[in-house]
């Protein structure tokens, strides 16, 4: 089970600089100077994000693309949305 | 004493003997000079590294040495360690790390490796571990008449008007340890050490030196164990162009590593990364 719902909100973590390289996005910490690769869905899902959306909605938007399932969608984007939020790409606001 | 060295018009008051020294140069980009050197400044690389740094400046220790403070990307002071008698290994440090240091604070990509050009028109960049072959790479290619714009440090800018990545030469020399000499065929007799104490040569390149910045198309890892040629792209492409920067400690203590990570990102956009295993020779 993942600690979040369909009602999480995530939202693009502000101050982070992304360019296109190749075929990735890449996002650089301004900070820090580090920076992170995202691959075609990484990339996909945060374009999406440029406002801050609900896993519900997020869910919405993709299957609305693509042919996908929904459940078959939550499951897919999840281990992205997770690992984007390790790496602080991204925030889950988890009690909205 | 006025020399043009990776670009700049440096007035030094030790002398780099090897260089032409053009005193009546109008121009003055760079000065290195002996003086006092402070302790230490307000970052350290690590608590057992003699590296410091802060907002335009870098500090160093070098232990039988002496003390290098870079600051502004415009003055370099040395503090030789009192009764040094090995002038050469200074001459390496300033031209080496503190030249490093001036170009990364001047916000140019600094990397570790040697840019040479087989057509005079555009260059590639051979990086790689230490003892990969590299300078043997290098020597080869000269040895082949190729051009050489630089040996070890390697400085990029990019074009203001057409923002391609441009390779600055650095200098008339390259620098070779006896063994590739002797796989290249190179006499090493009447060159000069690099330093007194290494097996290693400076090898005047003459007219194979490319005098004027060129486009830069690729840098090439050279790997020191067999491998397979491998492309990289995106972000892979920025980590191997991170690991061979020159001295990337430097941009953390001077709190410039996100500018220096953004050009980067710039650089690997335009060029491509590859990686390739060593022939034997």
């Amino acid at each position: 089970m993942s600690i979040y719902t369909l009602e999480t909100v995530f939202s693009r973590t502000p101050q982070l600089i992304s360019t296109d390289l190749d075929d990735e996005l890449v996002i650089m910490d301004d900070e820090k100077g580090s920076f992170y690769g995202l691959n075609a869905t990484a990339k996909m899902i945060y374009g999406l994000l440029e406002t801050p959306k609900t896993l519900e909605e997020l869910i919405g938007l993709i299957t609305a693309e693509y042919d996908v399932s929904p459940e078959q969608c939550q499951a897919d984007i999840i281990p992205f949305l997770q690992q984007m939020v390790t790496s602080k790409l991204l925030g889950a606001d988890i009690d909205q | 004493m006025r020399y043009f060295l990776f670009g700049l018009w440096i007035e030094s008051d030790i002398a780099l003997p090897h260089y032409p020294n053009m005193p009546d140069s109008p121009l003055c980009e760079v000065v290195i000079v002996e003086g006092d050197v402070p302790t230490s400044l307000k970052n350290q690389l690590s608590p057992t590294i003699d590296v410091f740094g802060d907002t335009g400046k870098l500090l160093f220790y070098i232990t039988g040495i002496g003390r290098f403070l870079i600051e502004d990307g415009c003055k370099i002071t040395y503090q030789k360690e009192v009764n040094l008698a090995d002038t050469d290994s200074l001459r390496l440090f300033l031209l080496g790390s503190c030249m490093g240091a001036v170009l990364q604070q001047r916000g140019l990509i600094v990397l570790h490796g040697n840019a040479v050009s087989e057509d005079g028109k555009g260059c590639q960049i051979f990086v790689g571990d230490s003892g990969a072959g590299k300078s043997t790479m290098a020597g080869w290619y000269f040895k082949h008449g190729a051009f050489i714009l630089a040996d070890d440090v390697v400085a990029l800018y990019f074009d203001d008007t057409t923002g391609i990545p441009m390779v600055i030469p650095s200098f008339p020399q390259i620098k070779l340890w006896q063994k590739s000499a002797d796989l290249l065929g190179i006499d090493t007799s009447s060159l000069r050490r690099v330093r007194p104490q290494d097996e290693k040569y400076s090898v005047p390149i003459g007219t194979q030196f490319c005098p004027t910045p060129l486009p830069v198309y690729a840098v090439v890892e050279i790997l020191k164990d067999p491998g397979v040629t491998k492309q990289y792209t995106g972000v892979d492409k920025l980590r191997l162009l991170q690991r061979h920067t020159y001295r990337y400690g430097f941009l953390g203590v001077m709190d410039i590593q996100n500018h220096y990570v953004g050009q980067l990102v710039k650089l690997a956009g335009k060029i491509s990364v590859t990686s390739y295993e060593r022939k034997v020779m």
